[in-house]
């Protein structure tokens, strides 16, 4: 997956480098939104690979919250009836939030870990592997990379470049494909 | 500010190694090995047009005896890998005054394909008798004089698609009208090129594998693999096993010839008028080798347009594929060998990862390029042609 810091670092850069000098000087609305564009795209930048983590510290804190409104709550049948409802969501959020779900940045390095482990065990069973597992790490290989190119070839599909868009699953059952492994398309 | 990793900072270890385990031609290494030694320096940053002018003029001084005037400098659009600036030259040569619009092509700090200007020049000229191209006038081999390596050439009149509105859209193709006229041409001179007798032209550039031997070809393999490994962000195994298998069934050459590399529709000029072919264009990635590398690329599913009516496919847009092989090997008078055929649409789209996966987000990453955008678009094109070679590496292993 391409690093989306790079495409939102290489779109800032277009903007004020290229786009955004070459307006014209009477175009004032394009000025303003090409300045709004710019100031977006830089927040975009500093919040991008963080929006899980964000969401995930939103999510303990309400949790938190909630456990102490629930605890302190007393009152009526609308009280009452409020607390039935807290405590069901409730049940349903703080397993979750109590989950040690690590940052994008520590999922990353661990990704790119594993990327390198696996075609470091790939280079060393061609160098000198015993010949089935020679053949073994190649097929495995290949079946792997068959899979996540499916995955990335939904995941830039807007790009346009498939001839026939429509014989790619969705983004969610690419996503699932390590689960299901049965979509494979040409 | 540029985002960074360990390959934005290589070390003088790191670019020995690379040399010593990938051999290639001696222009490429020197090419690959000059990227690495700048690497660590600051982003591209575009020549301001005064600046430019002034570098270009003392440039053509050295080269044009008596008066002359540069006007209308101007940066082009288009075009992935070099920055291109047209100018208009007034000046005086053996054939008397001539008025002419001119093009400057330049390097960026970092480009998609890095390569050297020395071989687009030699084989520019070695075509230029049998194949429309750019006449090429003047080239800066090292980018002492304007700033980075550069060829100067004559402007072709021409465009490269049939104009289109709407979204943007890259398999936006030529059409039935345009199709029917320039599909003959192209194969004609895609022919010429595989059998352009290149022997008589200085191509002191290139290495000419000999025939009867795959030297060549894993020389090519060489080089993409030393550009993967300098450029990747992130190792992906597919890209190893390919590579695993190109070298252990890399086919001799039978007839060497100009290989272009990036033969295709948006890499020819054609007039509007009469849909006749202007000039072909990008011949930075040439090389002597074996034709079926041209041919599998122009065949490769990126380039492909089915027709909205009929549902046929045609080749890069322009021709079916039965009449494309047929007519070729007619007007080539060299054979197309399906099995290398085979071989070079995986390689082709080997070398597409590599440019794709790796060299597009490296530059990216450091800024090295005016062109930052475009390649990130390009990005988007590799699980697409790694997909053919997964399909060709299925069943085989």
């Amino acid at each position: 997956m391409a690093p989306s810091e790079l495409r939102l670092q290489s779109m800032l850069r277009a903007m004020i480098e290229v786009i955004q000098p070459a307006i014209d000087r009477s175009q004032q609305l394009a000025i303003d939104q090409a300045n709004i564009m710019i100031g977006t795209l830089r927040m975009l930048l500093d919040q991008n690979n963080k929006a899980y983590e964000f969401r995930m510290v939103e999510l303990r804190q309400y949790a938190k919250l909630v456990r102490k409104l629930l605890e302190l709550a007393q009152g009526g049948p609308e009280t009452q009836s409020s607390c039935r409802a807290a405590k069901g969501v409730l049940a349903r959020a703080e397993p979750i939030a109590a989950l040690p779900i690590p940052t994008q940045a520590v999922l990353t390095d661990l990704v790119r870990a594993m990327r390198t482990t696996a075609d470091e065990l790939l280079q060393a069973a061609h160098a000198d592997g015993n010949p089935a597992f020679r053949r073994a790490a190649a097929r495995l290989v290949l079946d792997a990379g068959g899979q996540e190119l499916v995955r990335e070839r939904v995941w830039v599909r807007a790009a346009g470049f498939e001839a026939d868009p429509r014989a790619l699953p969705s983004m969610e059952e690419s996503l699932s494909l390590d689960k299901t492994n049965e979509h494979q398309p040409g | 500010m540029p985002l960074v990793d360990s390959k934005q900072n290589p070390s003088d270890a790191f670019i020995a190694t690379m040399r010593e385990r990938f051999p290639t031609e001696r222009l490429i290494d020197e090419t690959l090995t000059r990227k690495m030694r700048r690497r660590s320096g600051p982003p591209h940053r575009s020549q301001t047009t005064a600046a430019l002018k002034e570098r270009l003029e003392r440039f053509l001084s050295k080269r044009i005896e008596g008066p002359f005037s540069v006007s209308h400098l101007r940066a082009l659009a288009g075009g992935s890998s070099k920055e291109q600036f047209a100018f208009q030259l007034k000046w005086q040569d053996d054939s008397g005054p001539r008025d002419e619009m001119l093009v400057l092509r330049m390097r960026p700090a970092e480009s998609i394909v890095e390569t050297h200007p020395l071989r687009e020049y030699q084989a520019l000229n070695a075509v230029r008798h049998v194949i429309p191209v750019p006449p090429v006038h003047w080239i800066d081999s090292t980018g002492e004089e304007l700033g980075e390596p550069a060829l100067v050439y004559g402007f072709c009149e021409g465009i490269t698609k049939p104009p289109q509105e709407g979204p943007y859209n890259p398999r936006g193709g030529f059409g039935e009208k345009y199709r029917k006229i320039l599909g003959p041409q192209f194969v004609r001179y895609f022919a010429e090129l595989a059998k352009c007798d290149w022997s008589k032209s200085d191509m002191s550039a290139f290495e000419a594998p000999r025939v009867g031997t795959n030297e060549g070809v894993i020389a090519q393999i060489n080089g993409w693999e030393r550009v993967w490994q300098e450029d990747c962000i992130e190792d992906f195994p597919l890209m190893t096993l390919t590579a695993q298998w190109l070298r252990e069934n890399a086919p001799p050459v039978d007839h060497v010839s100009l290989v272009h590399q990036d033969f295709r529709g948006g890499n020819f000029l054609f007039s509007p008028a009469d849909g006749r072919i202007t000039a072909i264009l990008d011949w930075e990635l040439v090389f002597l080798g074996d034709r079926h590398a041209d041919l599998a690329f122009f065949m490769s599913p990126l380039f492909g347009e089915v027709d909205g009516e009929t549902g046929k496919m045609f080749l890069g847009g322009l021709v079916e594929e039965k009449e494309f092989l047929a007519d070729y090997e007619r007007l080539s008078g060299l054979p197309i060998d399906p099995a290398r055929l085979d071989y070079y649409g995986v390689f082709s789209c080997w070398r597409g990862g590599v440019n794709s996966l790796a060299t597009a987000s490296r530059i990216m990453m450091g800024e090295k390029t005016h062109q930052d955008i475009r390649v990130g678009w390009i990005l988007a094109t590799a699980p697409l042609v790694l997909s053919r070679v997964h399909e060709s590496l299925k069943g085989r292993l």
